[in-house]
């Protein structure tokens, strides 16, 4: 029992790092972000390769990982996002966007397929597998890192928007777009580089992924389903929401599978998602309004 | 002597009503025929799915669930009830739109992503349950194996034939009946104020319009015809699964043609499935054993252009040619 | 007798009283006019009467009915009929069936909501434009459509919110016009406008509100000579158009 819980938590708080960029991508361009996943699985595809193609420690992949997916991320905004973006200005349901990240959501998830193949890989670091005492309770050294960089990971990017130059911009593009923009900031602009922070995060989150976990086409599926009740469990737009919402979902999934199978924990979990929808749709931390 | 326009839309349109009956007289082939199928059993679904997805102006990303329920319902009615599944289909539709009231309440309060986020969710849940179930009570659901259809040559009363024909004819009479309703819907005052609520909800409800009700039936019809389409799957193919009849592909995939074709016009989510489902049946079986996935890859890549260059669909295209086209006949004849 | 009435309505945002204890009447058959500078709280006095947003206090009667807290659409379906400041036409439909879809309101048959909906296109003057789509129109039309749609409802009464903003004078003299057409029908008539002249010719009665409040009501005389609405107006006191 004590080291379900020790699991959920180490498991739970890398579950939240997969989500931030979800919240913070929704926070300031107020879209929910459905391909989620594919860049996940996107990110855990780049880190296998670098290891694969260099035999390098797998953290050191973040050297390649990071600016790749931050790259792709802004140019996913600027070319693809950002045109439907604009048309839809004046729409009050605007949709367009959900429908085009969504695309792209299948053809990332089909490009991999296409390219790799549909079948498991994974890396293999005997040492970082190897179970370690943690508070007197054992779990793999892997997860033990991943939860230190989730943890540092999100408090970096909360210390960027709090005192950075182009924190604070993100910032007032997120809570007043024309304000913003009449203080002279490129809205944008912004949104590209929150696109590409977003899914930078999502590249570290596969890194992180990878020591533990399979990659294949649509590794990222089952992560974004976790990933949207994660976010508005923890309220869309909240970074410390995420992280509680990862570590409720964490703890959910190891200490439930304690006691029933794995797939009704997946349905307990569907289930929380649907209520709060309903009942609490500003989640955890969010921010009450328009649903 | 010239034609009128009207003149020659009709005489196209019968034309090609008499082409589309007469397809399973030249085409033999039980594979091509398996494709027209295909093809109409998608423009059935797309034109279900639009009540909700196109004129009440949300975005369900959750119809393979009512596919289920209505796959579900009939053959467990068949199979351990003896019922036929005509009235099968029927309980299933009306079971369907219950289930779609039931989740349509509080989910039409929510607002573009989280409408979408909620019938994901929901369908979700529907296969994540069905695949943990083997039975419910004396109900044998069949869990992640799914159900094989007793099959029993020809039958009308079964809902069974060995040529894959009289299955052309049901799917083509269903998507000709569905159309039509949505025509009369369409030019209705239901019409009108589904139109209004999907298009501003704030400015119809100005004008009287109780939204929510509104979208509740298109709600309603949607999951009901929806489910009739699960109960025809179930005895076209005559075995089902919560992964063939349940999964998140396929919703997207009615969502995305809808879509492409144009979301909130009658003749957006025909054309979606006419060009399309050909097009990817294609690619699968010609690039689709080297390249698995390839299908699905133009899908998204589809998409994505329609929605950055063509946002109100392919239809508009076709429209404007057609009329070019009819220009010049008009002209000639 | 007053067909509308509000009972010290509040309405805050957050820390912001938007509309502080306004009491306010319109009788039947009236035109009443609101004035007051941007930001006084006119179109969240709207929006409070019609249901558009939840009220912070008070009350809001409508033909003898309590209405404080009821839809948008029940209201509507009483006979309150309104306009947006910012128009919303439904805009990939022609003018026809914006207003068509107001006639619903009150026939089932299409039959009967389109021929009301043409004698309504034609009273506002549409006539010409009945096929056109609405986000091809101008700006007046628009309006007129706003107007069009409204009054398709069979509304007892009517509150407008700056339907002549943004009009030339020309184009306010024919609104004018047809606002007064409008109330010979029999409507009682609410119209909001920040600039004080426009209205002063054809209102009975209006009102004056700053910052939430009503600072002063009676005739257009009475508020033209009015202290507070002069100290209110100070450098335009007559409401010079701004433009
Ligand atoms: N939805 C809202 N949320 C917060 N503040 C609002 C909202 N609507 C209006 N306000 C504020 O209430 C005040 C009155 O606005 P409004 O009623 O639009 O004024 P008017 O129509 O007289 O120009 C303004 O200060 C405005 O900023
Ligand atoms: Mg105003």
């Amino acid at each position: 029992m004590g080291s379900a819980i020790l699991n959920g938590i180490l498991m739970g708080s890398i579950y939240g790092l997969t989500a931030i960029g979800l919240t913070l991508i929704f926070g300031v361009l107020k879209v929910i972000n459905f391909a989620q996943g594919a860049f996940l699985m996107l990110g855990l595809f780049s880190t296998y390769w670098f290891v694969e193609l260099t035999g390098a420690n797998p953290y050191l992949a973040l050297i390649f990982v990071v600016p790749f997916t931050y790259f792709t991320g802004y140019y996913t905004q600027k070319f693809l996002i950002k045109p439907v973006f604009e048309s839809e200005k004046d729409v009050r349901e605007p949709i367009g966007v959900i429908i085009v990240t969504t695309g792209i959501w299948y053809m990332l998830d089909n490009l991999a397929l296409m390219l790799f193949g549909a079948e498991y890989r994974t890396i293999n670091v005997p040492s970082l597998s190897e179970a370690i005492s943690f508070f007197g309770l054992y779990a793999p050294l892997s997860k033990i890192i991943g939860f230190f960089i989730s943890i540092t990971i999100a408090g970096a990017l909360f210390w960027f928007l709090k005192y950075s130059k182009m924190g604070k911009a993100i910032r007032a593009t997120s809570q007043d777009r024309e304000a913003a923009s009449l203080m002279g900031i490129n809205q944008y602009k912004i949104y590209n580089v929150t696109f590409g922070i977003g899914i930078a995060i999502c590249g570290i989150a596969g890194t992180v992924l990878l020591p533990f976990y399979y990659v294949y086409p649509t590794a990222g599926m089952h992560l974004d389903i976790l990933d949207f009740v994660i976010v508005v469990l923890g309220g869309l737009g909240s970074i410390p929401g995420a992280l509680v919402g990862g570590l409720i979902i964490g703890l959910i999934e190891s200490v439930g599978s304690q006691f029933i199978s794995y797939s009704w924990t997946i349905e307990i979990i569907y289930l929380l998602f649907l209520v709060i929808l309903f009942v609490k749709p500003e989640g955890l931390f969010g921010v009450k309004g328009e649903f | 002597m010239g034609l009128s326009k009207k003149q020659i839309k009709v005489i196209l349109l019968i034309f090609s009503t008499i082409t589309v009956f007469l397809i399973p007289v030249f085409i033999k082939s039980q594979s091509y025929l398996q494709i027209f199928i295909v093809v109409l059993f998608f423009m059935y679904l797309t034109t279900a799915w639009n009540f909700v997805g196109g004129f009440a102006g949300v975005l369900p990303l959750g119809h393979a669930a009512f596919i289920a329920i209505g796959a579900y319902v009939s053959t467990i009615l068949f199979m351990q009830y003896h019922i036929s599944p005509w009235i099968g289909m029927f309980a299933g539709g009306i079971f369907s739109a219950i289930i779609g009231v039931i989740i349509g309440l509080p989910t039409f309060k929510l607002r573009g992503a989280y409408f979408a986020l909620a019938t994901m969710a929901f369908a979700g849940g529907i296969k994540v349950l069905i695949d943990n179930i083997d039975t419910i009570g004396p109900i044998n659901v069949g869990g992640p194996r799914g159900i094989l259809i007793n099959y029993s040559g020809n039958s009308f009363v079964n809902f069974q034939w060995v040529s894959k024909v009289p299955y052309y004819y049901i799917i083509l009479t269903m998507v000709i009946i569905l159309v039509l309703f949505t025509v009369f819907m369409m030019k209705s005052k239901i019409g009108y104020y589904l139109t209004a609520g999907g298009e501003d909800p704030e400015a119809a409800a100005s004008l009287g319009i109780n939204v929510a009700k509104y979208k509740l039936i298109a709600m309603a019809l949607s999951a009901f015809f929806t489910a009739l389409a699960g109960s025809f799957y179930a005895q076209w193919i005559l075995y089902i699964s919560p992964q063939s009849v349940g999964n998140m592909n396929l919703s997207f995939e009615i969502a995305f043609i809808a879509i492409i074709g144009g979301r909130g016009t009658i003749i957006g989510p025909i054309l979606g499935a006419l060009l399309l489902k050909p097009l990817e049946e294609f690619t699968r079986t010609y690039i689709g054993s080297a390249l698995p996935g390839a299908h699905l890859f133009i899908l998204g890549l589809v998409l994505v252009l329609v929605m950055i260059y063509q946002p109100r669909g392919i239809q508009e295209i076709v429209l404007k040619l057609s009329r070019k086209f009819m220009k010049r006949i008009s002209k000639k004849v | 007798m007053p067909i509308l009435k509000t009972e010290k309505l509040t309405k805050k945002f957050g820390g912001l009283v938007a509309v502080k204890n306004i009491d306010f009447e319109v009788n039947e058959k009236e035109i009443v006019g609101i004035i007051g500078a941007n930001g006084a709280g006119k179109t969240t006095l709207f929006n409070c009467i019609s249901g558009n947003l939840k009220t912070t206090s008070g009350k809001v009667i409508f033909d003898n009915k309590d209405i404080t807290g009821h839809k948008p659409y029940e209201i509507a379906e009483l006979g309150l009929a309104r306009t947006f400041q910012v128009v919303r036409p439904f805009a990939n439909k022609s003018v026809l069936y914006n207003v068509t879809v107001g006639a619903f309101l009150r026939t089932n048959q299409k039959s009967e909501a389109i021929e009301k909906a043409k004698e309504i296109i034609n009273f506002l003057n549409l006539s010409s434009k009945t096929e056109v789509l609405a986000k091809n129109l101008t700006l007046p039309e628009r309006k007129r459509l706003e107007l069009a749609r409204a009054l398709a409802t069979s509304p007892v009464l009517l509150m407008l919110d700056e339907v002549m903003a943004g009009l030339r004078p020309a184009e306010i003299q024919d609104m004018l016009k047809i606002i007064e057409k409008i109330n010979k029908k029999g409507i009682a008539i609410v119209i909001i406008e920040h600039i004080m002249q426009v209205i002063m010719s054809v209102s009975n009665r209006i009102y004056c509100m700053n910052f939430g409040e009503k600072i002063a009501s009676g005739t257009p005389q009475e508020i033209t000579k009015d202290k507070n609405v002069i100290k209110a107006y100070l450098g335009d006191e007559y409401g010079i158009p701004e433009n």
